[in-house]
């Protein structure tokens, strides 16, 4: 009897499922199997977006440490004692956007490297001369004659009245001293004494070309060399100006007197040298009452020291340097930029991972959920220049 | 049955093993690439503490400087700032272990190596010093730990920073040691300061600075100003 019970036990438990165990049990299946596949949809779009995102923040990070050396440099060499080494616009030998402009997505920048080649004109340089003669001194750099300069060396040549033009050195002659160059931006006439220095020039803008679908910060060299792309997939790109809200002034008393606190110092009294009346220039002009210099340039805002928001009108309206006849002209408040602001905004570079276009994607993308999009990236960062912020 | 039962656990087993080293692979690539990124987030800080660090100390020397009468004592290395961790040479160490040698930092600015530099070596015309018996010989003006900068508790820093001052390029009487008096000289009242800031990890940042005394140009000011601020990319 008891091997029989035990083998009725047996004979049950081989019996397999009832329809409702079987039921239950292809449910509980279901629900667990439809719980973990609801979990892994998430799970693989977040895998495959979150690459994207550190790349998006890469990218950022480029940028910035690109732009902030620059900025931070921009004017080194004194440059704003003679001219705007910041400009909202683009200068150099291929499309240049002429003056008068301002771009919110383009900033060129001027300066002077640490070591630079420089030295000054010994005899004028005409319109469209491509011949520098030099005035070698004993500050000139002693490796290489003339001066340090050397074939293929970007310089700037600048004067005392705001001109200022950018050249390639083509052929260097060590007696007696010149420079072969050839003239990459506006020409004009420069006077002997003119500074003839080395110079980095470097214009960044931004590239929307909607037909190779690219869209790219890009460097210029203000030469005839190609733009250069620096960072892809980049959407927005916007630069700020602040400035001093007081205009420049002319010390007249000290030992090296004549000098300004920003800006060409004008002519003396009685000289003409641009345009301008006999005694002016650009920043500084003579009150009829007292037959004194004064600066041309009004007081921005509330008459404070706090620097005031610099817009596209003030510095597209004049007054012009070195004059308003000259090809290289260019808006004298811009000498009173002191800080930069910019803001640069990133994409996702796989169309799979942008949504529709709005505030998370400046283009749209082809995904249509949530889970799996990766949104713009922006950043706003201000430099104030060293060279531009330069009394302690 | 027992051998049914045998292989069920077996393919358990394997299912279980894929499953983990599945689970692992994926960890491991997370971890690789999120560490990797904290090290590329950490880098870039680091780059920019860098420069807040050289750009701090260079700002301190000058304030120093500005209220200084005799920059020739100052070139000859007979008068520092009050911002210094101890004698003018040895070793210092940096909170990650490494070490920063004073005397070396100087050498490598005066002549590119670090060993002491002869006099011939300092005046030698190259790319970086072209001005021969101009060129700049730099010497320890202010240098510590970065913290010490201001009252304590004041800056959170590990930076260590040297700044070293020089007689300006521009002068024209060969004594790189003094600041020259006459008027006809370009470099009269002007000084070279350069600012080295050291971190962890070999982190490094170099500026250099040109500055000129206000009160040569404005007799009724008393300051400096900047004549040019440049990065230095060694």
């Amino acid at each position: 009897m008891k091997r029989l019970e035990t083998s009725n036990l047996r004979l049950v438990t081989s019996l397999g499922f009832s329809l409702v165990e079987l039921l239950v049990a292809t449910a509980v299946t279901l629900t667990v199997t439809a719980g973990v596949l609801s979990l892994i949809g998430p799970a693989r779009a977040a895998f495959s977006a979150e690459p994207e995102v550190a790349i998006v923040q890469q990218r950022l990070r480029v940028m910035v440490e690109v732009l902030f050396d620059d900025l931070v440099m921009a004017g080194a060499g004194q440059l704003n004692s003679s001219f705007a080494p910041v400009l909202p616009f683009r200068r150099g030998a291929v499309n240049d956007a002429g003056a008068g402009v301002f771009k919110s997505d383009t900033i060129t920048l001027y300066y002077v490297p640490s070591k630079p080649a420089q030295t000054t004109l010994a005899a004028d340089l005409e319109e469209f001369g491509t011949v520098l003669k030099l005035n070698p001194d004993s500050s000139c750099p002693q490796t290489v004659s003339p001066c340090g300069f050397t074939a293929g060396m970007d310089v700037l040549v600048f004067d005392e009245a705001g001109s200022f033009g950018r050249f390639t050195v083509t052929a260097v002659r060590a007696s007696p001293a010149e420079l072969t160059v050839t003239p990459n931006a506006a020409t004009a006439t420069y006077r002997a004494g003119s500074r003839v220095v080395q110079a980095i020039d470097r214009t960044y803008f931004l590239k929307n070309d909607t037909t190779s679908n690219a869209q790219q910060l890009m460097s210029y060299d203000g030469s005839t060399n190609a733009d250069l792309p620096v960072v892809d997939h980049v959407v927005g790109l916007t630069v700020e100006y602040f400035g001093d809200p007081q205009p420049p002034v002319l010390k007249t008393t000290d030992e090296i007197a004549p000098w300004t606190t920003y800006g060409p110092k004008p002519p003396a009294v009685g000289v003409q040298s641009t345009a301008y009346p006999a005694g002016e220039n650009c920043v500084f002009q003579i009150d009829f009452d007292s037959g004194q210099q004064v600066p041309r340039l009004p007081v921005l805002g509330d008459g404070s020291n706090t620097l005031v928001r610099l817009l596209a009108g003030d510095l597209t309206d004049g007054p012009w340097c070195p004059d308003s006849t000259a090809a290289n002209r260019w808006d004298a408040d811009l000498l009173r930029i002191r800080r930069i602001a910019v803001t640069v905004r990133v994409e996702a570079a796989i169309d799979a991972l942008r949504g529709p276009a709005g505030i998370l994607f400046a283009r749209p993308g082809t995904s249509r959920g949530g889970p799996g999009w990766v949104p713009d990236q922006e950043i706003r960062f201000q430099v104030s220049p060293r060279n531009l912020n330069r009394d302690r | 049955m027992t051998m049914d039962t045998g292989r069920e656990e077996g393919v358990a087993l394997i299912v279980a093993l894929m499953a983990l080293l599945l689970l692992t692979a994926l960890g491991a690539m997370l971890t690789v690439a999120t560490s990797l990124e904290m090290m590329i987030a950490k880098n870039f800080r680091e780059n920019a503490e860098a420069f807040y660090a050289a750009d701090a100390s260079i700002e301190r020397a000058m304030n120093e400087l500005a209220t200084t009468g005799d920059w020739s004592a100052v070139l000859g290395g007979s008068l520092r700032s009050s911002f210094v961790d101890g004698a003018p040479n040895g070793l210092r160490m940096l909170p990650d272990g490494s070490t920063v040698d004073l005397a070396a930092v100087l050498n490598m600015a005066n002549c590119r190596k670090v060993s002491t530099c002869s006099t011939n070596e300092m005046d030698a015309v190259t790319a970086d010093r072209p001005w021969a018996a101009n060129n700049p010989r730099w010497q320890l003006y202010a240098y510590g730990n970065l913290r010490d900068l201001l009252f304590p508790k004041t800056i959170d820093s590990s930076y260590y920073v040297i700044v070293m001052v020089a007689d300006d390029s521009s002068e024209n009487d060969n004594d790189p040691l003094r600041d020259g008096a006459d008027s006809g000289n370009p470099g009269s009242g002007v000084l070279a300061v350069r600012a080295e800031a050291f971190g962890p990890r070999g982190a490094r940042k170099t500026i250099e600075v040109t500055v000129a005394r206000r009160l040569m140009i404005d007799p009724g000011r008393t300051g400096l100003r900047v004549l040019s601020w440049h990065f230095v990319r060694d």
